[in-house]
């Protein structure tokens, strides 16, 4: 309940969905285990705020899998991997 | 306009994605005026083909069928079927 609250109190200050809660250096302090010593955090991932723009017409889109023109990166697998 | 059955199932699903893709976006942005009235349009351009297509072809869900002595969802052709789909 208590992680709830902060939760909501959170998600309400920020207006809308969001991240549950912030994290500090100390929640992604590696480990001894994983073999790092020097306090590098063993994965961080960052999340621009996207913005509605380039949006694709309909047919596009569905073509695509989003409408977003931002968010179309198509892999294309080629014989030395996936570039 | 009437399109016919294949033209009208693929707006309805190029519609249904826009409106999908854009509810995702508004999860996330749910003051975005832009995004709001984007949402609104393709909404109700659905709405529309929706209608027109249950009203030419039938049923799109069996919530949608209209009431009747028997059981007309099954007088379309089963949504597997080539004839219900629109080509990607």
């Amino acid at each position: 309940m208590k992680q709830y609250n902060q939760y909501r109190n959170m998600t309400e200050r920020r207006g809308g969905m969001s991240m549950p809660y912030s994290a500090t250096r100390a929640d992604v302090f590696t480990p001894a285990q994983y073999g790092v010593t020097s306090g590098e955090p063993l994965a961080m991932v960052y999340c621009p705020e996207s913005a509605f723009t380039d949006i694709y017409d309909d047919a596009e889109g569905l073509d695509k899998g989003t409408i977003f023109a931002d968010l179309f990166f198509p892999f294309e697998a080629t014989c030395g991997g996936v570039r | 306009m009437t399109m016919c059955r294949h033209d009208l199932m693929r707006e309805i699903q190029t519609l249904s994605f826009a409106c999908h893709d854009t509810a995702l976006y508004l999860d996330g942005h749910p003051n975005d005026a832009r995004a709001l009235s984007y949402f609104n349009a393709q909404n109700a351009k659905l709405t529309d083909a929706v209608a027109q297509y249950e009203n030419n072809f039938g049923p799109l869900t069996a919530n949608s069928i209209e009431y009747s002595d028997s059981w007309t969802w099954i007088d379309g052709p089963w949504p597997w079927k080539y004839e219900a789909n629109a080509e990607m």
